[in-house]
This record gives structure tokens, C-alpha cells and sequence, in this order.
């Protein structure tokens, strides 16, 4: 949405720029070291996905509007969990931004990909097998597209543009809102169930604690 | 399916191929450089020797398109006489239009239409084997014509005869015009001074034969005598009624054989050119001050355009050179090779070359300005790309969908869609974004601004140092159209970036600041500036974020 505008809102001085780093990167810190679950293979994995992700979306930065992190951070949520999925989503905003540019806007946008990576964490998303549940999860990350784009908007606003152009600019940005979900569907549709493969980390034993047969077969 | 669909949308992609343009002269040799001159380029080519191809003068347009051609009478000499256009005047023997003269080597010297190549005047001079092969001279008020053994004064009005005297035999051999003195060299080793309108020169002995125009240079002339053996530079001082005096004796210097034509560079400094290779001559008046600049072989006219020493190399396998004046830096090129003694020609932002064997060719992609340039219409692919990529999604959507069910069939049908919808967006949010709702003020007009601006269009920048505006400007259909000529207008610069939704300016004079936003008539603007139409009297305000 803001794409269209021509402008994304205030950017940051170097000292409000770190203040607002230090405050994503804290929060990401602690809901992950609050995360019991969290094992270092898991984390291992978690910032090998941040960082493809981020790449993803740098690399998508031309497309209006076309977000690859909104389906990510929706499938972090179904598979780690709301505080690995909301740490995922605060991270690939911050180091994606470091590339597109930092400013008020990246509070808006790491809010709105972790409501995205919450609501993928309470929403079932993946079955009971572990397979993701296509036809829903498409559907929600192209629902969501629109709040985000309309969450998002808010960062425009500022001493110089005011409530009254909120409509405006609300209505201005629904086609590219439209792209933003048409872009997840995409994405979900044949990026889907491999992200999931990707996310799921197999619970398996210390192949070096098991002797004989079991030990070969955990490592294969 | 999806392969012919594909590959059908890879060719809509494909940018427009570019190649250089080569447009081949028909004739015998092209030996004298083409004339750029408005949409056509002149060019004449020599009759061959076998007599089946008479010699001519050409004029391409665009796509290298013959536009027309005036044909010579046969000969059995070279046509080595440069085309002269002569800016329309008017002298005491009349008045002419733009004239383009002729000097063939049957002896005819034709005054031309260079708009379709029709007949001003046409007169014949001497013949002795050949007739004309020196390049006509122009003064302000008339045409002067080295001969076959004279040199003639004409009228440029009709060709009539002004004023004749007789010199030794010569062979391309072009006048130079000095002060009302035409200086000339010949095949019997002179140097002629002739007071135009005199019956007659006076001459001094040269080193060799002469076939290059006089050099004016530091108050003297530079020749470049030919020998049978080698080559002499000599520079003869003018007295101050014009007069030749004897040459410098420390200002001899041999060279290679079959000079060039010599060009100069300044007033005191030369480029030399012949089969050793091409000299820097700066004149002292100890002698010259030299420097080698190339050892390849130039024996024909060499030509400084746009800062740049232009040549022919004159063999088998030779191409062309092309020297910075400034550094001596020579540019690599690659163009027709051969035999060839005319220069490069610049034809707009392109190079234009020839060689003997009559291959002309425009160096250079994606050329503007040269006449020979083919007509670029730009073409949209966009609205064939989205078309097709919607009735893809139709078509691949829809039997996915039989076969596998809904999710498969959007799958496959949602690729396609979004591949329309990114292309069809910029569009689409500007048609969007102007039925959405409104939150102008009720009057953007300052009573302040002059009242000339008053039903036109206005831009405005508000600028940390304060705010400037502008009006009164030729109408604008686009914000971004209007912003650049206000900046224009009010001397600020503007940074324009190009992003995916088309042009972002995100600088002013400047100041970047936290970006710029822009109303129209007090309208926050939601759309790329490109994309936001103006009514012919919009007010445009562009204000940092």
C-alpha cells in the first residue's frame, strides 16, 4: 500500500534507527529465550529461514507489493509457535529492512507480520500428520493481506498527513492490497507444504548417544 | 500448452533487437566522406572503371532508404571531390537557396537541391584526362573550384563564371581562401597565391606534388608535398599582402610516402597524416615540435569532430581512427575494414563510416539523431502481456481444476493473474484511486500568486528555505511532467528515481529529507506522479513528509 503513496512515513534519525532496533531485537530476544521448546537445531533452522526469507523479500522489492514474508511468517506461526513464529516475523522485518530502507514503518510492518505469525499459531493450520491444510491456509494469508496493508497505511500518517487522508489512502492502496494477496496465494499454493517440510524439524535422538542399527537409521 | 504459452510470452518480453545500420552504396569507390544534412545523408560514389556503373550521388533516409540519386557522367577516373552544401545567400551575381555543389571528374560542376537532388545549374569546365577532382571552396559571396589547370571564381546563383586563371595541373587538390587570396598547390610542385578577381597567380617552388588544401597555420601555410619517394612537410610564411615568400628551411620535414590531408588544430598546432603513421606539429619558430600519435597508414582527409581526430586506414585490412584531441587516447572501433580514405562522419549520437568498396555504415546501438536511424515507435507490450496472462489463468486454471479439483486448478491459474495484476497496477491504481473518496480544501488559489497564472496550472515546492512557485508554464498532462518543467523554470534540481510504479522523485534541490509527498488541488496525490493526471488548472504542491 504505501508503495502507492510515493512515501512511507518519517524516516528515522541514527539515534531513533537504534532505538527502534534495539527494541525488535529485544523483544525477538526474549520471546525466543522464553521459549522452552527452543533447542539449538530448532534455532539453527529459525535464522536459516530468516535470513532466506529476508533475501526473498529483497529480492521481490520490485514487485508492488508482492510480500513472500507474509506466507513465511504465517506458516512460522503454524509450525514453531506463537513466540518463535512473532520472533521470525520481527527479525525478517528488521533485516529486510536494512536493505529497502529503516524507518517508522518497520514497527507498523513487524506488527503486522507477527499478528500474521500469531494468527498462524492459534489457527489450525497444519493437520495432525503435519501436512498443511492448503485450501485454509490460502484463504487466511489472502484475508490478511488486506489488515496488513490497512495496519500498515497508519505509518503514512504524520504531522503533515493527517486522519482526513486516512480514507483516501486506505482506499487508494486496495489494489495493491489485492497484490499483496494474490502474491500470497501464489506463494502458499506452491511454496506451501515444502515451507512447512522446511519448518518442521524432525524430533530425533543424538545419533552419537544410540549404538548398532538405531544409530545408522537416525542418521540416514 | 504451457511451453507454446510460455515461449509466446517470451517473445512479447524480447526487447526490440538492435543492430548497426549498413546501407550499401552502389558504384565503383566511396572515397569522399558522407553529409549529414537534416533527414538525409549524402554520399557519392565513383563510376567503376569497366564503365557499367556510371558515378552518382546519393541521398538515404531512414532505414538507410534511398531518397534519391543524381547519376554523373560516366568516367574512368575516381569522383574524389567532398560534397559541399552551400548555405542559401546572396551575393552582386544573385541570390540562391541551399545549394549542394558537385565537382565530378567528367568536368561537370553541378548546383543541386539537396532536398530531392534537382538541377540549380549545371556547367561544364575543362578536362585533360579528368576534370574535377579538387572539393569546391566556399567564400561568403561566391564558389571557388580548383580545375584540372586553373582555378575559377563562380557564382553560386547559376554556376556563371566570376573570375579564371590558369595554374599547373592538379589532382584533388581543393583551394583555401585566405584574406581574399586562394592558395593552391598543384601536380608540378607549386604553391599558387591568387588575389580572387586577378588574372593572375604568382607561385613558389614545393618540395613535391600537392594534393591536400594549404594548411593556414601561424601565419604561414603547412603543405604536405608528396615525392616519389617519402614525403616533405614545408611551411611557407606569408608576407603581408599575402604574398608566398620562399618555405622555412627549419620547418622541412620528411615523412612517409602518399600523404594525407592534413588537419589543423588551433592556430599554431597540426596533425599530419601518411604511411608511417599520424604527427602532432606544433609550430615554434625554431621548427616543429612533434609527437607520434599513431603508426597506422592514413593517406586521406583527416577530420576533427567533437574532440575527436577522425581518419581512414588505408589497406587491405585497415579500419578506422578515432583519437581523443584531448589525451591522444585512441578508441577502439569496429566498423568495415578495406582500403578507404574517408573519415568517420558523426551522424547524431552515431558514427558514421565508409570504405572504398562502398559499405556504409552507422556504428552504434539504439542510435538517435542520424538520418539513417530506422523509425522506433514504441510499442506497449503490456496490455498483449496481461490480456494473455488473464486468459491463461482461464485456460490452465480451468483444466487443472477439472482434473484435480478448486485448489489445484487456483494453483495454476493464480501465477498467471498475478503476472496480470502487477503489470496492469499502475494503471489500475490510478484509475482507482480518482473514484475513491476526496478530502480537498475548498480553495488552493494563493491571492498572492499573479494573476497571469490564473487558469493554468501552477507548481509549487516548499522548500526548507521557504516556499516557490511557478505558473504560467506550457500545460502539463502529468504531475511529474509539470514538477520537472517548474524545477526547469525555478532552477532546482530534482531527483527522480525509477521504481517499480514508475518514477519517485525523492529529492528536491537536494533536500531529501523524510521523502516528498504532493497534492493536486489539495488532493494528497496516492498515485505515482507519472500516473497522476492534471487538469489544465491544477495546483501542484509538493511538500516534504
Amino acid at each position: 500500500m504505501v508503495g502507492a503513496v510515493g512515501t512511507h512515513g518519517p524516516v528515522l534519525g541514527p539515534q531513533a534507527s537504534l532505538f527502534l532496533d534495539v527494541l525488535l531485537l529485544g523483544a525477538a530476544v526474549v520471546l525466543l529465550f522464553t521459549d522452552r521448546r527452543l533447542t539449538v537445531p530448532s534455532a539453527t533452522v529459525l535464522f536459516a529461514l530468516v535470513a532466506a526469507c529476508a533475501a526473498g523479500r529483497v529480492a521481490t522489492a520490485d514487485l508492488p507489493n508482492v510480500q513472500p514474508v507474509s506466507v513465511m511468517v504465517l506458516l512460522a506461526g503454524a509450525t514453531m509457535g506463537a513466540r518463535r513464529g512473532v520472533a521470525f516475523a520481527v527479525l525478517v522485518t528488521m533485516l529486510s529492512n536494512a536493505v529497502l530502507g529503516d524507518g517508522v514503518w518497520t514497527i507498523f510492518q513487524a506488527v503486522g507480520w507477527a499478528l500474521m505469525a500469531f494468527a498462524g499459531s492459534k489457527l489450525d493450520l497444519i493437520d495432525e500428520d503435519g501436512a498443511l491444510l492448503l485450501g485454509r491456509s490460502t484463504t487466511l494469508t489472502a484475508a490478511l493481506a488486506i489488515p496488513f496493508g490497512a495496519l500498515t497505511t497508519l505509518s503514512v500518517l504524520g504531522p503533515d498527513v493527517g486522519m482526513a487522508a486516512l480514507p483516501a489512502l486506505l482506499w487508494s492502496g486496495l489494489p495493491f492490497d489485492v497484490a499483496h494477496a494474490l502474491g500470497n496465494v501464489v506463494l502458499m499454493l506452491w511454496a506451501g507444504p515444502s515451507i512447512v517440510r522446511w519448518m518442521t524439524l524432525r524430533e530425533v535422538g543424538d545419533p552419537m548417544t544410540i549404538t548398532g542399527l538405531e544409530a545408522d537409521a537416525s542418521l540416514v | 500448452m504451457n511451453r507454446l504459452l510460455l515461449l509466446l510470452l517470451l517473445v512479447l518480453w524480447l526487447p526490440g533487437a538492435s543492430a548497426d545500420i549498413s546501407v550499401h552504396v552502389p558504384g565503383g569507390y566511396v572515397s569522399t566522406a558522407p553529409v549529414v544534412l537534416d533527414d538525409v545523408v549524402l554520399v557519392r560514389s565513383s563510376g567503376t572503371f569497366d564503365g557499367n556503373n556510371p558515378p552518382a550521388v546519393f541521398a538515404y533516409g531512414q532505414e538507410g532508404l534511398e531518397v534519391w540519386r543524381v547519376v554523373g557522367p560516366s568516367t574512368v577516373q575516381p569522383d574524389m571531390a567532398e560534397l559541399v552544401v552551400a548555405p542559401a545567400g546572396e551575393a552582386d551575381c544573385g541570390s540562391w537557396p541551399r545549394t549542394l555543389v558537385v565537382a565530378w571528374s567528367s568536368g561537370r560542376l553541378d548546383g543541386l537541391n539537396p532536398a530531392d537532388g534537382s538541377v540549380f545549374w549545371s556547367i561544364q569546365t575543362e578536362v585533360e584526362g579528368w576534370g574535377l577532382t579538387a572539393t569546391p571552396v566556399l567564400t561568403p559571396s561566391s564558389l571557388v573550384q580548383v580545375t584540372r589547370d586553373g582555378i575559377e571564381q563562380r557564382c553560386l546563383a547559376d554556376g556563371a563564371l566570376l573570375a579564371r586563371t590558369d595554374l599547373g595541373p592538379g589532382w584533388r587538390n581543393p583551394a583555401i581562401v585566405v584574406n581574399g587570396t586562394a592558395y593552391v598547390g598543384d601536380e608540378a610542385s607549386n604553391v599558387w597565391a591568387w588575389s580572387i578577381g586577378n588574372a593572375n597567380a604568382t607561385s613558389v617552388p614545393a618540395a613535391g606534388r600537392i594534393r591536400h588544401a594549404p594548411l593556414p597555420l601561424a601565419g604561414g601555410l603547412l603543405v604536405h608535398a608528396q615525392q616519389d619517394a617519402g614525403s616533405v612537410v614545408e611551411w611557407y610564411p606569408l608576407a603581408s599582402n599575402g604574398t608566398l615568400t620562399t618555405p622555412s628551411a627549419v620547418h622541412r620535414l620528411p615523412r612517409g610516402n602518399a600523404p594525407g590531408m592534413p588537419v589543423a588544430l588551433g592556430t599554431h598546432g597540426a596533425v599530419i597524416a601518411d604511411s608511417s603513421g599520424l604527427l602532432h606539429l606544433a609550430w615554434t619558430p625554431e621548427g616543429w615540435d612533434t609527437t607520434p600519435l599513431d603508426t597506422r597508414s592514413v593517406n586521406g582527409p583527416l577530420r576533427v569532430e567533437a574532440g575527436l581526430l577522425l581518419g581512414s586506414e588505408n589497406h587491405a585490412e585497415g579500419g578506422f581512427l578515432v583519437l581523443d584531441v584531448a589525451s591522444w587516447n585512441a578508441r577502439s572501433i569496429h566498423g568495415p575494414l578495406g582500403f578507404g580514405t574517408a573519415p568517420p562522419v558523426h551522424c547524431g549520437d552515431a558514427l558514421l563510416l565508409v570504405k572504398d568498396e562502398g559499405t556504409m555504415v552507422v556504428l552504434g546501438e539504439h542510435v538517435s539523431g542520424c538520418p539513417l536511424s530506422p523509425v522506433t515507435v514504441e510499442v506497449d507490450r503490456t496490455p498483449a502481456v496481461w490480456s494473455l496472462s488473464i486468459l491463461a489463468a482461464y485456460l490452465v486454471g480451468a483444466a487443472a481444476w477439472k482434473r484435480k479439483g478448486v485448489v489445484h486448478g487456483a494453483k495454476w491459474a493464480s501465477p498467471f493473474l498475478l503476472l496480470a495484476l502487477v503489470l496492469v497496477l499502475p494503471q489500475l491504481g490510478a484509475w482507482w484511486s480518482h473514484l475513491g473518496p476526496s478530502t480537498a480544501p475548498d480553495d488552493v488559489w494563493n491571492p498572492a500568486w499573479p494573476s497571469s497564472w490564473e487558469g493554468g496550472q501552477v507548481v509549487v515546492f516548499e522548500l526548507p528555505s521557504g516556499r516557490v512557485a511557478i505558473g504560467g508554464l506550457p500545460e502539463a498532462t502529468t504531475v511529474l511532467e509539470a514538477t520537472m518543467a517548474a524545477a526547469v523554470e525555478l532552477n532546482l534540481t530534482l531527483t527522480v528515481e525509477q521504481h517499480s510504479l514508475g518514477p519517485w522523485v525523492t529529492a528536491v534541490d537536494g533536500v531529501e529529507g523524510r521523502g516528498w509527498v504532493v497534492d493536486v488541488d489539495g488532493r494528497l496525490l496516492t498515485i505515482g506522479a507519472a500516473q497522476g493526471a492534471l487538469s489544465t488548472e491544477a495546483v501542484v504542491v509538493w511538500r516534504p513528509a
